[in-house]
């Protein structure tokens, strides 16, 4: 399980292996071997002897800020695998290769986009209409992406065209899907101008923290992305990587919404700005905790949709370490719809 | 594989029987009552903690049972007066706030 430290004042310690929560007069133990990983989005206070169980048994330690964004982490002082897998990405970055990964990653991305678009539309006989025409663009942008040869350098701009014509017709799509006091017009991040928006950032920020933790332990460097350039602290290879599974917390916030499960109190509200507050966040990780808890078919085997991520960065890992003219190993096999 | 387990026992001394609670605890095992454990384990964890209560017993005086059962049972535990939670034991909690 996630441990989630939400309420202020919190004490984290150890005792004889067991993690101890302490807040005033409640307490729980929980033995390290049934926790996955230590969430803090709030005040409190953890012990270096709780800080090294958790490192002991691979768990891992990460803060949150107000909007849900990982701000820090607590994670071994190794990396997972062989730094070769980190110098090969460095190259590749600058090859044609790297831009067949980078078309791969924004292709699936986009078809899982009217994957789901086209499942919503066969929940709701007679309103095909609505989807018809997003689905049109964006099929035609997705047909737009195969054009590109050379580095990834020289198709950067192109690329990012194609997939934010075919994310505004998407998320104009979903929109008019909403129940209608929460029908959003676009995308807004930092801060978020909606309801919507505002659990689809923290979905997203969850996310991220999973991803981050699938590169560590695949050995790729989260600092180094093909698509997204470099820059300072800027974690380039998450965001890429994260593309193929942003339809995770997509879903979720999506469902969240039209399952009428959300409430106006869920929000904080300030001049332009719309955040989850202290009643949201719990309802908003339970969602994305059981959505990705969920079994689905992967590769012929079933498999919990928290663990592809993992095997895709692996599967990421061997492509850059396969050597030129071997055969690629398929990676991507994602078959949600 | 992971199993479902009850582990319940008497021993005389108050050492190894305190150790054994610890034991049953860091595997992560839930305290259902004073002398019994109950929750989801890995199977080599159910043989891990199976060998370490065996170090710890005296076996002329004391006794440790490891149950495993299966979810079909599991459902159709009956429970009277103070409980335990189901889904805590089952490890159907997903994220625990706190």
């Amino acid at each position: 399980m996630q441990l989630v430290i939400n309420s202020a004042g919190t004490y984290i310690t150890q005792k004889d292996g067991i993690f101890r929560l302490k807040n005033k007069d409640r307490s729980f133990d929980v033995s390290p071997q049934k926790v996955e990983s230590i969430v803090v989005s709030n005040q409190a206070m953890i012990t270096t002897q709780a800080i090294v169980a958790a490192l002991e048994n691979n768990i891992d330690i990460i803060f949150l800020d107000g909007y849900g964004d990982p701000i820090g982490r607590v994670w071994f002082a190794k990396m997972g695998s062989t730094a070769l897998i980190r110098r090969k990405q460095l190259e590749i970055a600058e090859d044609k290769k790297g831009l067949e990964l980078v078309t791969d990653m924004i292709r699936k991305k986009i078809e899982n986009q009217t994957g789901f678009l086209k499942k919503l539309m066969y929940a709701r006989p007679g309103k095909e209409s609505f989807f018809e025409n997003p689905i049109k663009i964006i099929d035609s942008a997705l047909a737009g992406l195969d054009m590109y040869n050379g580095t990834v350098e020289d198709s950067r701009n192109s690329i990012m065209g194609v997939e934010g014509t075919a994310c505004r017709a998407y998320f104009q799509c979903l929109s008019r899907l909403m129940p209608e006091k929460y029908i959003f017009r676009g995308r807004s991040r930092q801060p978020a101008k909606d309801p919507f928006n505002a659990v689809l950032n923290y979905c997203y920020g969850i996310l991220y923290s999973r991803i981050e933790k699938a590169c560590i332990l695949a050995g790729l460097d989260p600092y180094v992305g093909f698509l997204h350039t470099d820059n300072y602290n800027k974690k380039s290879m998450v965001f890429d990587l994260i593309e193929p599974f942003r339809i995770f917390a997509e879903q979720t916030a999506v469902y969240l919404f039209t399952g009428k499960k959300i409430k106006d109190e869920y929000f904080r509200t300030t001049d332009n700005a719309v955040s989850l507050n202290d009643k949201g966040k719990p309802l908003v990780i339970d969602a994305i905790n059981s959505h990705m808890d969920e079994t689905v078919r992967y590769r012929k085997k079933n498999v919990k949709r928290k663990y592809i991520p993992q095997h895709e960065a692996h599967r990421l890992a061997n492509i850059l370490l396969a050597d030129e003219g071997e055969k690629r190993p398929e990676w991507l096999g994602i078959k949600e719809f | 594989m992971s199993v479902l387990v009850w582990v319940i026992y008497d021993i005389v001394e108050n050492k190894p029987r305190t150790r054994v609670a610890k034991e049953c605890k860091k595997a992560g095992l839930i305290r259902v009552q004073k002398s019994v454990f109950l929750g989801k384990l890995e199977s080599n964890r159910f043989d891990e903690l199976s060998e370490k209560c065996l170090d710890l017993i005296d076996e002329e005086t004391d006794s440790v049972y490891l149950f495993p059962f299966c979810q079909e049972d599991f459902k159709n535990i009956r429970v009277h007066g103070q409980g335990f939670d189901k889904k805590l034991v089952n490890d159907e909690i997903l994220a625990m706030f706190f």
